[in-house]
C-alpha cells in the first residue's frame, strides 16, 4: 500500500527506460519515455482524471512504460502540501505535469515557467488566473476546463426542480478558489427567478469547515464546490445522506455513492480530452499555443434511491434528461 | 455432561462463565441471558477459519453486553466443536434446539456445514443467518429462516474474470475442490468468462483433502492458459500454488478464492504468493479507501474501524481475516432482526431480517424474499510486495494490477 512522508503522498512513479514513441526514426533510435508529473489533491493515485488521461494516451498510441512514465503526487486535500509536490516534480525533471483541479495548478503554475502544464477541473481559467485567455493561453500552459462557471445555474435548477421546497441553498468552498467564487456568483445570478437564497460560505480550514456544517437546517439544501480542498464535497456528500439534505454535485462520481444529483463534466472523459493536448505537446506544439478547450462530455446524474430517501419526487422531463439514473 | 463452550475467550470458557453469572447476579433486575447456540469448527480442516469466524461473535457478543444486551437481558454464546464434519454439526445443532433450548442460533461456518444444519435450524423456525457460506443452492430450497451475508460463491471471482477479459486474455483454465461451494464459484466463474468471450480450456474437480494435483496440474501445463483460477480452501490455495510452480507453469494470471487472504498463505509461500490474485468479501483496508480517490467509502462499512481496533485490542495474537467480519457482522444482523422484532418470536425474527437493508461493518446488507444476499460487494486483491492490494472494482483500487505476472524464475 502507499506510504506517507510528510505531508506529500507519493504513489507509484515507476521509471522505466524503454524506446519512445512510434514514428520509424525514434523505433530505430530508442530513447527514454516521457515522464508525465501528476499533480492533484486526491487521497489515492486512482483519480478519475488520471485514469482518463492514462486511457486517452493509450489509445493515441503511447505505450506506458515505453512511451510515457507517470509520477503521481497527490496531496490529500491538504492546501499546504500542493506547492510542495508542485515543486519536487519540477526538481524531478518531469516532461509534462497534468493537474486536477485549480489549487494544483496554480501550484504548478508557481513552480515553473518552462515545464508545460496542461490541467483539468479548472472551473474557470480566467477568472482563476491561470491564463490570460481560453483561445490563446499564453505561457506555459493549457487544458481543459470543466465549465463549473456556466454550469452552476443549471445547477441550481436543477436543486430547485428535485426540490421545489427549498429556500436556502449553502455554498460552502474554499475561500482560495476563484472558480467556486464566480460559480457561487452565476449562481447567485440565478437564485431570484428560481426563489432561493444563496448561503455563500467560504471556509480556510477545517475547523471552519465543521462550524459552517453545523448552520445547516433541515429543509436547507447544497451546492457543493467541484474542488476538493479541505474535503468540502465528500463532507458536504456525508452531511447530504446523514441529514438527509438535498445536494446536486459537480460530477457523477458523487451520485454514484449516494448524492442527490449532479450536472457537470464526467473527470475520466476531462482526463482522456486532456490526453489529446499533452499529445500534441509531448510532440512538439507549444502548450501556450493550444486553446483551452471546454468538457466535452458534461453529464447528468440522479440517484433515485436517494431522492426516495429525502422524500422527493423525480419529475420526468429530469428523468428523460438524465445521461445516468442510479437506482 | 455440557460440552458446550460459553466463554468469551477459548482459553478461558470457565472464567469468562463465572464473570458472566456474576454480572447477571448483580443486576437486581437480571433476567436469564438470551442463549445463542453455534457449532463451531475448533478441528479439522475449517479450524483456522471457524476460530475466526468464532472471533467475530464473541467480539459482537460482547459489545452487546457492555452495551446492556438485547431485550434488556444479557448474551450468553454456547458452543461446541463440529470438528469440521457435517454430520457433527447437525447433530451439536439437533442437541441445541432440541435439548438446551438455545434462544438463537448463529450459523457454523462453509458451506456444506451451513445446508446440513439449515435443515435442522428450519424445523425449529430458527433464523440463521450464514456467516460463512456463499452457496447460492443453500438459499434457494424454499427455506424460510435462513439468510445469506455472503455476496454468493458465482461472483467471487468476476473481478479476475473482468481484469483479464480487458486485458485480451482468452483462455481460462479453472481447479475446484469438488465440494458445494468451491463448485459454485467455478459454475460462476466459468459461466462469467464465457459471457466475456473467454474459452474455458480445463475445468477440473478434485476431491477435498487432495495433495498431490499432478494429474490436474499436467491438464493445465499442456493446455497453457492465460489465466489460472482455483476455487480453494487454505490447504489446496496453498498446494495448487506449490505445483503450479514445480512445473513452471505460467499464466499471465492466477487466483485463489479462500485461505489466499489469510496473512498465513503469505508466511507460507513467501515470494511465491506475490502477483497471486485473491477473493475478499471484506478487507480491514476497505474503510480508508476512496472511490476514484476522492469519495470516502467508510460509511458503506458502518463501525468498520471500531471493530478491527477492538479486534486488535481483544485477540492481538490472531490475524484479522474476513471471516471474522462476518462472524461479526451476522451477529449484528441477527440482533437487529430481534430489537426490531421486539421479542424472540421466531417468525417476528424472520420478518423483520427479511425487512433489513442496511449496512454493517461487513458492508451493505439486503435479501431478496428467499433470504439470498443481494447487496454485499466483492473486491479482488493481489499479493503486492507481501501486501493484499486491492485492484478491482477499479474505482477503489488504489493501485493498478501487477500484470502480467512474470514467470516463476523471474519473480
Amino acid at each position: 500500500m502507499l506510504s506517507m512522508r510528510g505531508d506529500l503522498i507519493r504513489a507509484f512513479g515507476t521509471l522505466v527506460t524503454v524506446a519512445i514513441l512510434s514514428s520509424t526514426a525514434a523505433a530505430a533510435q530508442p530513447t527514454k519515455p516521457f515522464r508525465i508529473g501528476v499533480l492533484n489533491e486526491a487521497w489515492a493515485a486512482n483519480h478519475p482524471a488520471v485514469e482518463g488521461l492514462r486511457a486517452g494516451l493509450r489509445e493515441l498510441g503511447f505505450e506506458e512504460g515505453r512511451d510515457v512514465v507517470y509520477d503521481i503526487r497527490f496531496t490529500q486535500g491538504k492546501p499546504e502540501a500542493t506547492p510542495a509536490a508542485a515543486e519536487a516534480l519540477v526538481k524531478a525533471g518531469v516532461d509534462l505535469i497534468f493537474t486536477s483541479n485549480e489549487a494544483a495548478t496554480r501550484a504548478a503554475k508557481n513552480a515553473t515557467r518552462t515545464v508545460p502544464i496542461v490541467f483539468t477541473l479548472v472551473g474557470d481559467p480566467v477568472i482563476g488566473g491561470i491564463v490570460r485567455t481560453i483561445a490563446k493561453p499564453g505561457e506555459n500552459l493549457t487544458g481543459v476546463s470543466s465549465l463549473t462557471t456556466e454550469l452552476a445555474a443549471k445547477r441550481l435548477e436543477l436543486l430547485t426542480l428535485l426540490a421545489p421546497k427549498v429556500r436556502r441553498v449553502w455554498a460552502i468552498h474554499h475561500g482560495d478558489d476563484p472558480s467556486s467564487i464566480a460559480a457561487i456568483w452565476t449562481a447567485e445570478a440565478a437564485a431570484k427567478q428560481l426563489k432561493v437564497e444563496i448561503l455563500s460560505r467560504p471556509v480556510y480550514n477545517a475547523e471552519q469547515l465543521k462550524h459552517a456544517v453545523k448552520s445547516i437546517r433541515p429543509g436547507d439544501a447544497l451546492l457543493p464546490p467541484e474542488v476538493g480542498t479541505l474535503d468540502i464535497p465528500a463532507a458536504l456528500l456525508e452531511l447530504s445522506i446523514s441529514s438527509r439534505i438535498p445536494a446536486v454535485f459537480a460530477t457523477s462520481l458523487y451520485v454514484g455513492h449516494g448524492g442527490l444529483v449532479s450536472y457537470g463534466s464526467d473527470y475520466y472523459a476531462e482526463g482522456a480530452q486532456a490526453a489529446r493536448l499533452v499529445a500534441k505537446i509531448l510532440r512538439g506544439a507549444r502548450a501556450g499555443d493550444l486553446p483551452v478547450e471546454g468538457a466535452d462530455r458534461i453529464d447528468l446524474a440522479v440517484n433515485l434511491k436517494t431522492a426516495t430517501s429525502l422524500g422527493l419526487a423525480v419529475p420526468r422531463k429530469l428523468l428523460l434528461r438524465a445521461d445516468t439514473i442510479r437506482r | 455432561m455440557n460440552r458446550f463452550h460459553t466463554g468469551f475467550k477459548k482459553s478461558m470458557p470457565v472464567l469468562a462463565g463465572i464473570v458472566l453469572a456474576a454480572a447477571i447476579a448483580a443486576s437486581a433486575h437480571a433476567q436469564a441471558p438470551i442463549r445463542i447456540g453455534a457449532s463451531v469448527s475448533q478441528t479439522g480442516s475449517f479450524a483456522n477459519l471457524g476460530q475466526n469466524q468464532l472471533r467475530g461473535f464473541q467480539l459482537c457478543i460482547k459489545e452487546a453486553n457492555d452495551r446492556g444486551g438485547v431485550l434488556g437481558r444479557k448474551l450468553q454464546l454456547a458452543f461446541e466443536d463440529d470438528r469440521s464434519q457435517a454430520a457433527d454439526a447437525v447433530a451439536v445443532y439437533e442437541k441445541l434446539l432440541g435439548q438446551e433450548k438455545v434462544d438463537l442460533v448463529f450459523s457454523p461456518y462453509s458451506s456444506p456445514l451451513t445446508e446440513a444444519v439449515a435443515n435442522v435450524t428450519e424445523k425449529h423456525r430458527m433464523s440463521m443467518v450464514g456467516a460463512g457460506a456463499a452457496t447460492t443452492s443453500i438459499f434457494k430450497k424454499g427455506r424460510k429462516y435462513i439468510f445469506m451475508l455472503l455476496s454468493p460463491a458465482e461472483v467471487y471471482l468476476e473481478g479476475l474474470i473482468d481484469l483479464a477479459s480487458k486485458r485480451g486474455l482468452k483462455t481460462l483454465a479453472i481447479l475446484y475442490e469438488d465440494t458445494l461451494f468451491p463448485k459454485a464459484i467455478a459454475q460462476g466463474t466459468i459461466e462469467l468468462a464465457k459471457r466475456r468471450g473467454m474459452n474455458v480450456v480445463v475445468a477440473e474437480a478434485y476431491p477435498a483433502k487432495t495433495k498431490d494435483f499432478a494429474p490436474l496440474i499436467k491438464k493445465v501445463k499442456a493446455a497453457n492458459p492465460d489465466v489460472v483460477a482455483a476455487a480453494t480452501y487454505f490447504d489446496d490455495a496453498i498446494a495448487i500454488t506449490r505445483q503450479l510452480k514445480a512445473a513452471d507453469i505460467n499464466p499471465k494470471m492466477h487466483a485463489v478464492t479462500v485461505g489466499g487472504d489469510l496473512p498465513k498463505f503469505h508466511e507460507l509461500l513467501g515470494g511465491d504468493a506475490e502477483f497471486v490474485y485473491g477473493a475478499s468479501q471484506w478487507l480491514p483496508e476497505l474503510v480508508t479507501l476512496r472511490a476514484g480517490g476522492l469519495i470516502p467509502i467508510a460509511r458503506q462499512y458502518p463501525g468498520a474501524a471500531e471493530f478491527v481496533a477492538a479486534h486488535q485490542k481483544e485477540f492481538p495474537d490472531a490475524g484479522l481475516s474476513y471471516h471474522t467480519a462476518q462472524g461479526y457482522a451476522a451477529c449484528q444482523i441477527l440482533l437487529e432482526g430481534v430489537k426490531r422484532a421486539g421479542s424472540l418470536d421466531r417468525d417476528r425474527i424472520r420478518d423483520a431480517i427479511l425487512k433489513l437493508d442496511t449496512h454493517t461493518a461487513y458492508g451493505a446488507f439486503r435479501v431478496d424474499s428467499d433470504g439470498f444476499q443481494t447487496a454485499h460487494k466483492m473486491v479482488l486483491f493481489q499479493w503486492q510486495d507481501g501486501k493484499k492490494v486491492i485492484v478491482w472494482p477499479e474505482e477503489l483500487a488504489a493501485d493498478r494490477p501487477r500484470f502480467p505476472t512474470p514467470p516463476w524464475g523471474k519473480r
